[in-house]
């Protein structure tokens, strides 16, 4: 166990690699540098731009750039940021980062207590009026984009019938969180209600259950103990994921409701060729990501000892 | 033809039983999903409007009334005349005085291009690479997987956005407003799943008898994999594919939306004057005086992902009605 966790964990590093050689290279072969994004600007002076690549390191060839790029993303060090001036990415993203994991979180959250209950009953009751609701709801959560059911409520409830501010100023109240999380969590919920229910109708006919009824459990004991803990190992496993995809796929959501995490970071630092705030910001990503596979595949060695002992 | 032939022929058409292969049962299961039939009634329509737009559409989709600005819907009646919603504009205008009922009619253009033209590289790349990689095994399947592994790990929305920023002012960037770019960035992420399905099939089928017999009559590997594995591995690629489509179409218009999208033209004339996703974005501007702006492109957007989803959901349940997801 523990040593295929190494190497599951050793895994990373190519990973990580990759990922930020085609991010480095993708943003380098962009026409114009960081200091000329506005081409109706006045140019930078040659005498000023130099000295600029000097202090950056832009003057450097490109492998070498990357190497210390590299050298010092290892060390945690991200590099100062081109646009915010005076401040260095890494700072940037643990500032930002609590806004986002916490629209994560609370999403994720939501999605939960939504979608196992739906799953669950769905499954219990199939065929009926609740299945056939909570299916329809899964389908519209799993088929509508998450920025167009964001535009949907934001046009019934915030212009329409004005419960919540359009665009908030103040984020420590919970009314300007609710619109974002709601649209975040839909797709999540959704896809957990469909894996739900998919699996409680795989367990409900397995011997076991018969075994149970057959003992003369309470129904209740049958459903909870029985169906219910079984059905949801394959729910739990992708709970890691889930997470990862609602931190990482947040930004169009922050971008339309204003909020101030990581993902406008990500679309402003994009906009204005802010290389090593693009950088930092994917490598961060892709750290979440490959940790949150790697934890699914942990788990899952853990809940089943045949992966453990394959090559 | 002689008398007897006729009539041996008709003997045998009267007591043969009527055929039924795999895909007919899959076809008959689809065409019983009212779902799927409606999605495909759906999707039908859209092509229609994709291709006969410019038949259909009341104005050109960037001719510019200046006079008629911000109008809403033909069904409102605001009292102000000049605010008043105008039958020739049947869902009114945008900030500038274009017919956005026309507009909405030509964005069909570029979500169902953006959903179906990628497919094809997706497909032959992943299926490729997939059975490649399944049939040979070893050191080459081991290198591809791994390969695919770190495509896994990129997320995929952020390298559309990275891509997308760094050649847009390019050669590429520019070819077809800038689609030829999103189906090569939607191609190069999306046969990353194709040849994991591939490749999973592939693995579970070449243990299997039939195999065993082709390839002890002498048929080469390359006649094993396109006459056995692949035919046998079609049903699940086809619902992948299926969902890709509607992937790919929310890609775009995310882009749209933050900008990244179809590069405006300026040509009059342009095949691809807008997409929905760059209308949306339009009338995000405007959301608080006109939310109709935003909220026509994202009613289509909405439906046509509903189509879409409906129809591979169908698909699926029509050819394996055991898969999960």
């Amino acid at each position: 166990m523990i040593s295929y966790f190494i190497r599951r964990l050793l895994w990373l590093v190519p990973v990580l690699f990759t990922v930020a050689l085609i991010t480095f290279v993708l943003m380098h072969t962009a026409p114009g540098g960081p200091w000329d994004t506005n081409p109706l600007a006045k140019r930078v002076d040659p005498r000023t731009e130099e000295i600029l690549n000097r202090r950056y390191g832009l003057d450097k060839p490109l492998w070498q750039q990357f190497t210390n790029y590299v050298w010092n993303a290892v060390q945690g060090k991200l590099g100062p940021s081109y646009r915010l001036r005076g401040r260095d990415v890494e700072d940037v993203i643990i500032e930002r980062f609590p806004t986002t994991a916490k629209l994560g979180l609370i999403s994720l959250a939501l999605a939960l207590i939504v979608g196992l209950p739906l799953g669950i009953i769905s499954a219990l009751k199939q065929n009926s009026v609740v299945d056939y609701l909570s299916l329809f709801f899964a389908t519209i959560g799993t088929a509508v984009p998450n920025f167009v059911l964001g535009i949907f409520l934001i046009i019934i409830f915030a212009t329409g019938l004005r419960w919540v501010p359009v665009i908030a100023n103040d984020w420590s109240t919970w009314r300007p969180w609710a619109l974002p999380s709601i649209v975040l969590a839909a797709g999540t919920a959704a896809y957990l209600t469909r894996l739900t229910r998919a699996s409680m109708l795989e367990v409900m006919n397995q011997d076991y259950i018969r075994t149970a009824r057959a003992k003369g459990l309470a129904e209740i004991f049958v459903v909870l103990r029985h169906m219910v803990r079984n059905a949801l190992i394959p729910v739990v496993t992708i709970l890691g994921p889930a997470l990862a995809n609602l931190v990482t796929g947040s930004f169009i959501i922050e971008y339309l409701f204003s909020v101030p995490g990581m993902g406008r970071l990500y679309v402003t630092g994009v906009n204005q060729r802010d290389y090593s705030m693009i950088m930092g910001n994917t490598l961060f990503y892709a750290v979440i990501v490959a940790l949150a596979n790697l934890g699914v595949d942990v788990t899952y060695a853990f809940l089943d000892p045949r992966i453990r002992l394959e090559k | 033809m002689t008398t007897a032939v006729r009539q041996k022929n008709a003997l045998q058409t009267t007591f043969a039983r009527r055929e039924r292969s795999l895909w007919g049962d899959a076809w008959k299961r689809l065409a019983r999903n009212r779902a799927a039939v409606s999605g495909m009634i759906m999707i039908a329509a859209f092509v229609l409007i994709a291709i006969f737009a410019p038949w259909l559409a009341p104005h050109g989709p960037l001719e510019i009334f200046p006079q008629n600005s911000f109008r809403p819907p033909m069904w409102v009646h605001s009292g102000n005349p000049a605010r008043n919603g105008d039958p020739s504009f049947p869902l009114g205008t945008d900030s500038v005085g274009r017919d956005v009922l026309s507009r909405l009619l030509y964005g069909t253009r570029v979500s169902l291009v953006v959903g179906l033209i990628p497919l094809f590289p997706i497909l032959v790349i992943g299926i490729s690479i997939g059975l490649l990689s399944g049939y040979a095994g070893g050191q080459m399947d081991n290198l591809l997987m791994r390969f695919t592994d770190v495509i896994y790990a990129f997320p995929g929305l952020l390298f559309f956005i990275i891509m997308v920023t760094a050649l847009r002012d390019t050669a590429l960037g520019k070819m077809l407003n800038g689609l030829l770019l999103l189906f090569v960035s939607l191609s190069l992420v999306a046969w990353v799943g194709v040849a994991r399905l591939v490749r999973g099939q592939v693995l579970s089928l070449k243990e299997k008898e039939f195999i065993e017999a082709a390839r002890m009559i002498g048929a080469d590997t390359g006649r094993i994999m396109l006459k056995h594995l692949l035919p046998n591995s079609l049903g699940p690629i086809i619902v992948a594919a299926a969902f890709l489509i509607p992937t790919s179409i929310m890609t775009e218009a995310t882009l749209g939306f933050l900008g990244l999208g179809l590069r405006p033209p300026t040509d009059p004339h342009a095949i691809f004057p807008t997409s929905w996703g760059s209308l949306c974005l339009e009338g995000y501007a405007a959301i608080n005086s006109q939310p109709y702006l935003l909220l026509a492109p994202a009613v289509c957007i909405a439906l046509m992902m509903l189509a879409f989803t409906f129809v591979g959901d169908g698909l699926r349940d029509a050819l394996d009605p055991r898969m999960i997801d």
